[in-house]
């Protein structure tokens, strides 16, 4: 039997691997939520697990359900978008008529 | 019987004979509001002067004469997260506290131009996901039935929000159980219809191939009639159904169950399921039996590998959804000197622990080197579930199961352990993967005086067949006639209304 802990450690999720996922979804977290979060996905991952006893030979993805079989076909019509100051209305800092963000370059 | 506490058909009804007025259906709902919601939290915002305006221009309008449509002057709560022109769309995150949407979700224009009244916009789990309303940036809602529990998730507000009356109906969206679920605590019912059917424009993107809006209401009759307001194809939503032979939005007949088949998974009720539950579950099917169904065993697949493959795909699909809160184009910004530094710091402020949590494991099922093992198991599991359900649906009319394994759980009953929250959804996500539509329907009461809910999985656009079904039973119950005690404004709860 394997216990949990090493089942656990099979999953191979480390700190560094929390780093970096940490590092592309653009979240920063204090050093507490990071290690409660990490601690709480290992579980959820550990959990998971249980897909991988369910053969899936031959079976497709499914990525949408498109119960008509179909997307809509036919023309798209022209509507009337948002307006300018309509897009900018929520902006958190705009300048002449464009979304403001701090220096890129 | 104060008129917040009627139905929609029977004000419907009271409106055409001249008996009431919207203004006074409008001012009844918004003094129970004023009673209750200090303690209820149904709502994030509310805006009572402008829907008692409104009701008195629908007055103002209509000559004597004229019928009123179905949802005509009825007050209505709409989830936080479906876009509204007029009132802040927040999704319960402190990412939008302040967010005012440029347009109305289609949804929320086809109620208005119903002649719906809409009261505000109601509690949720931050973005959808939760299964307790515990997980909001604005505090919490009560369980109309026990103030100390949870009114379940995520469309928690708007079910609290029709069960203690301060609605007449509610929308809400359910992406992996969120309307049944809480319809099912609260003792309402609560459709989730086909993918497709609602359209999702202006509803604000959680798992965007499975989020769908559902109406939340007292009865079967209450929810065909919203569904018929705001179903049907829509321009603006490419993923939406063409219109139907026979529509998704027909008006409710109340069906036969004779000669129809109902069936069973029985081996997924053996354990786990608590006692009053499954006692509730087999009253239940002896009644569908008397109205003449005939009630069968069906296999289905194991429901917590669906529990596995929803979490796994819907935080894949919220991670790259959610990428679009970087403090840019409208929501929080916060500080920093740097782009990056600016990105990172408005998602640290903006996004709750949850959030956080199922953004990370998104990002991470989605990400190099693990992108096989879990989104496209997960996304192969899926396609199995929907042949399972799918192939079940042919040898049956409907699927029944209980809406949850469980009544309403405590306040912070489930808080700290994430994974045991997932697993409230355990016999809601299937239909969801699948695409087709299901519905809770009060079944009972539990020994502790809580409700809960069966529910009825149907076809591909069977929301006729299921509300029909559902308007069958409830002709021979009362269950969805009971409502809660009232709560007070100090907490004490009063004997009955």
């Amino acid at each position: 039997l394997i216990s949990d802990r090493d089942r656990n450690s099979r999953i191979g999720f480390t700190q560094s691997d929390v780093d970096h996922i940490c590092s592309l979804a653009k979240l920063h977290l204090s050093p507490e939520l990071r290690s409660r979060i990490a601690r709480d996905l290992l579980e959820v991952l550990e959990y998971v697990e249980r897909l991988k006893d369910v053969d899936t030979s031959g079976v497709g993805p499914m990525n949408h359900c498109d119960p008509a079989g179909v997307i809509p076909e036919g023309v798209d019509r022209q509507e009337r978008g948002l307006s300018r100051d309509e897009a900018l209305r929520g902006a958190p800092e705009t300048l002449r008529g464009y979304f403001r963000v701090p220096r890129v370059i | 019987m104060e008129l917040c506490d009627m139905t929609a058909h029977e004000l419907n009804s009271m409106l055409e004979n001249g008996d009431t007025s919207c203004s006074e259906i409008t001012r009844s709902v918004v003094r129970r509001i004023e009673t209750t919601e200090s303690v209820m939290g149904s709502y994030i915002t509310i805006d009572a002067d402008a829907a008692m305006r409104r009701a008195a221009s629908l007055d103002a309008c209509r000559r004597p004469s004229q019928k009123p449509g179905p949802l005509w002057g009825i007050p209505i709560a709409v989830k936080d997260n479906i876009c509204t022109k007029k009132l802040r769309t927040t999704c319960a995150s402190r990412a939008l506290e302040d967010f005012v949407p440029p347009y109305d979700a289609t949804a929320v224009e086809r109620l208005e131009q119903g002649g719906a009244i809409i009261l505000g916009k109601t509690n949720m789990d931050e973005f959808g996901m939760g299964s307790s309303t515990e997980h909001s940036a604005f505090g919490k809602t009560r369980n109309p039935w026990d103030p100390l529990r949870v009114p379940g998730g995520s469309s928690g507000g708007s079910a609290a929000a029709v069960a203690s009356g301060e609605a007449v109906v509610a929308l809400g969206s359910d992406t992996g159980g969120s309307v049944r679920l809480p319809a099912s605590f609260c003792g309402l019912v609560g459709l989730r219809p086909t993918y497709g059917a609602v359209s999702r424009y202006g509803l604000v993107a959680f798992a965007s191939s499975m989020d769908q809006i559902g109406p939340i209401a007292r009865d079967a009759a209450d929810c065909a009639m919203v569904l018929q307001a705001i179903a049907g194809p829509d321009g603006r939503d490419s993923t939406g159904l063409p219109a139907a032979e026979r529509s998704t939005s027909a008006p409710l007949a109340s069906i036969s169950l004779s000669g129809r088949r109902v069936g069973v998974p029985r081996a997924l009720l053996d354990g786990g399921v608590h006692a009053d539950v499954s006692k509730l579950f087999e009253d239940a099917l002896v009644v569908l039996n008397h109205l003449g169904a005939e009630i069968v065993d069906v296999p289905m697949m194991d429901p917590l590998n669906a529990v596995a493959a929803y979490y796994i795909i819907a935080d894949a699909e919220a991670s790259s959804n959610l990428a679009r809160y970087d403090g840019v184009r409208f929501g929080l910004r916060r500080g920093g000197r740097e782009l990056e530094e600016m990105y990172e710091m408005t998602r640290e402020d903006g996004f709750g622990t949850e959030v956080k949590r199922r953004i990370l494991l998104g990002t991470f099922v989605l990400s190099a080197g693990y992108y096989d093992e879990y989104y496209l198991k997960a996304s192969r599991v899926r396609n199995l579930i929907a042949n399972d359900l799918a192939s079940a649906l042919r040898t049956v009319d409907w699927i029944a199961l209980p809406s949850a394994a469980t009544p309403a759980f405590m306040l912070g009953e489930r808080l700290d352990d994430p994974l045991l929250m997932y697993l409230t959804d355990v016999f809601t996500v299937a239909p969801c993967l699948a695409g087709v539509p299901a519905v809770s329907l009060p079944m009972g009461m539990t020994s502790e005086g809580l409700p809960v809910g069966l529910q009825l999985i149907g076809r591909l656009r069977d929301e006729a067949g299921l509300l029909g079904a559902g308007h069958s039973y409830q002709q021979v119950t009362t269950h969805h006639t009971l409502r809660p005690p009232m709560i007070g404004v100090s907490g004490e709860r009063s004997a009955g209304n």
